[in-house]
């Protein structure tokens, strides 16, 4: 016996809103690939600045998983409001103000940007350069649903562990983080997300990189940019298309990570 | 849990209030929809002084002027975005592969400005810029060499703009150009060294390699003279044949070019331009604004721009009457096409 649940009015304003989000990316995606199908957009110069984006994002959200993770923990157990409005801070600026940070915080003006540049690591145009602005700014994305993880979790097993002498901080790493790691490895995909879809603040730091293994390339949201004063909408909106379509693959990956654990318990 | 309601209540309702406090007094106070200009952003200091004058002196609401490369902004222009007026650098974007429908067919250079070598303010930088000065007055050309040597040889510290958006990094490349071949008897003497060394630093507009040069990330920087006195930068003016300054050497310019995504680019001398656009919602605002810029623009010689003396049309098309009444009084000169 099949039994046909007919949909609220909630649940079709929730299908209506939806849709809202995907028409501009449907838009991108037919005219990208159907309508203007721009060999410009293919070009290798397009995959390479791809590649640059996927790699950098890559490190901006396992350097975020690394640092952020304790802090999420600690807000999560021991709510601090301090704690939580600071890291929601680069979420809530505009980013260019993120890359003109970053502009002044390494230049020569300032005793850290001097002892960066004696010690030969300069970020200007650079991928370190890149790959800290892109932590930055994803950070409160990771921290935030980091944060629902550990709250969703039961604490038994943490009072279990602390009650046999483990600090909190060899709680975190031995109990906490091995029985989240799948939502958390989703979470880093989040915050990866977020990093592949940053212009502002790079637009300012790292516009184009200058050194090996990508030396002359531009971050994919710049290059689009670029393409879009270069060439006009055509080449610009198919290398945008190219791009949609990674940024969903690793949204879909991040949800079937997720969803693995949902479907075996039952959720 | 009833104060916790109350207070949401609130700061929704307050936010409501605001919201709708502030789009009814513009909807109130601009009935009208204001003139939209976009600019070379080098000189959106200049378009937003000429702005406020007019709207000073006609009434009518102008909004702040929209600052990128020329043609990039022209490609905005051309794709949709709402614009009235356009300010541009350079003559190539008023064409109509960039302004599509928009292209009115005609523009007018207004001012006339020249390429500098700014600088960092340290030491080092300070004497490379002051040898290149020196030997510029001494005529001394083994010295002037030896100096936009070490400007061009030095790795990731040259900030020139992106030539497919800017004109001004188009200029700086072909000035590199013209100095390999009055200096080096060679014309890809500077622009090989460039490259080589990886000198250049670029960004979509020379305004925005401005703070890269303030903070020290870059040691010199390609820009017109008139936006380095408005950053308040150091700055060597270049010798003539280089800087694009002098409307007389226009013929010596165009001997030399450079290749950009949208094909090969004669060297120019740095001219602003003006336009109202084609399919324009505001075409009589736009109009009265162009006659106010020529009317005003000898107040841009405070800004280190030369007002020329007499305007000049480059038109492919028959431009609209208010163009041609200038012409017949005099104080407009044909010059020639755009495309």
């Amino acid at each position: 016996m099949t039994s046909t649940k007919k949909p609220d009015g909630l649940t079709i304003f929730s299908i209506v809103v939806t849709i809202l989000i995907i028409i501009p990316i449907a838009f991108i995606l037919v005219y990208g690939f159907a309508v203007y199908h721009s060999s410009i957009g293919f070009s290798s110069i397009v995959f390479k600045s791809i590649a640059l984006t996927i790699f950098s994002s890559s490190i901006a959200a396992f350097i975020v998983f690394l640092l952020f993770t304790p802090l999420a923990y600690h807000i999560s157990r021991l709510s601090s409001s301090a704690m939580e409005t600071i890291s929601d801070i680069s979420a809530s600026i505009p980013h260019p103000i993120v890359g003109i940070a970053f502009l002044l915080i390494v230049s020569p003006l300032t005793p850290f940007g001097r002892f960066l540049i004696s010690i030969g690591l300069g970020l200007f145009d650079s991928i370190p350069g890149l790959v800290t602005a892109l932590a930055f700014v994803s950070a409160p994305v990771y921290i935030r649903a980091a944060q629902s993880v550990f709250s969703q979790n039961p604490s038994e097993p943490e009072i279990l562990a602390m009650g046999l002498g483990l600090s909190r901080i060899k709680t975190l790493y031995r109990v906490v983080v091995p029985n989240s790691a799948r939502l958390l490895l989703s979470a880093t995909l989040t915050s990866m997300s977020r990093a592949i879809s940053e212009f502002g603040s790079i637009a300012i730091i790292a516009y184009v990189i200058l050194q090996f293994p990508f030396a002359g390339v531009m971050p994919a949201s710049v290059l689009i940019y670029q393409f879009f004063g270069y060439y006009g909408l055509g080449p610009a909106v198919t290398a945008s298309a190219v791009m949609i379509l990674i940024s969903i693959i690793v949204l879909l990956i991040s949800r079937f990570i997720k969803g693995i654990g949902n479907n075996r318990s039952g959720v | 849990m009833k104060s916790q309601k109350i207070i949401v209540i609130i700061v929704i309702v307050g936010l409501l209030a605001v919201g709708t406090g502030i789009g009814v007094h513009y909807y109130f106070s601009k009935s009208k929809s204001p003139l939209i200009t976009y600019v070379a952003d080098a000189y959106v200091g200049e378009a937003n002084y000429l702005l406020n004058g007019y709207q000073n002196s006609t009434g009518n609401p102008v909004s702040p002027a929209i600052g990128g490369g020329s043609y990039t902004d022209a490609q905005k222009i051309g794709s949709g975005d709402p614009a009235n007026v356009f300010i541009s650098v350079a003559l190539s974007p008023y064409s109509s592969h960039y302004l599509k429908d928009r292209y009115s067919g005609w523009a007018i250079a207004f001012a006339s400005d020249q390429l500098v070598l700014a600088y960092y303010n340290n030491t080092t930088d300070y004497k490379i810029a002051m040898m290149l000065r020196q030997a510029e007055i001494d005529n001394n050309t083994s010295e002037f060499v030896s100096a936009l040597f070490s400007i061009t040889n030095k790795s990731n510290s040259l900030g020139i703009s992106d030539p497919s958006t800017d004109p001004a990094g188009l200029r700086a490349w072909i000035s590199l150009e013209i100095a390999g071949e009055l200096y080096g008897h060679n014309e890809s003497y500077f622009v090989n060294a460039v490259r080589q060394h990886h000198a250049n630093v670029t960004r979509s507009s020379a305004a925005q390699l401005v703070p890269a040069l303030e903070t020290g990330e870059i040691s010199f920087l390609f820009i017109y003279k008139s936006a380095a006195v408005h950053s308040g930068l150091k700055m060597i003016e270049l010798p003539a044949k280089m800087n694009f300054g002098d409307t007389d050497l226009s013929s010596f310019y165009s001997e030399f070019n450079y290749t950009t995504v949208a094909g090969l680019q004669k060297g120019s001398p740095v001219l602003l331009y003006i336009t109202a656009l084609a399919n324009n919602t505001l075409a009589t605002d736009s109009m009265e604004f162009v006659n106010y810029t020529l009317n005003h623009r000898s107040e841009l010689s405070t800004f280190e721009l030369k007002p020329l003396q007499h305007p000049e049309l480059f038109n492919d098309t028959t431009p609209p009457v208010e163009i041609l009444s200038l012409i017949s009084s005099h104080e407009l000169v044909y010059s020639g096409r755009i495309d």
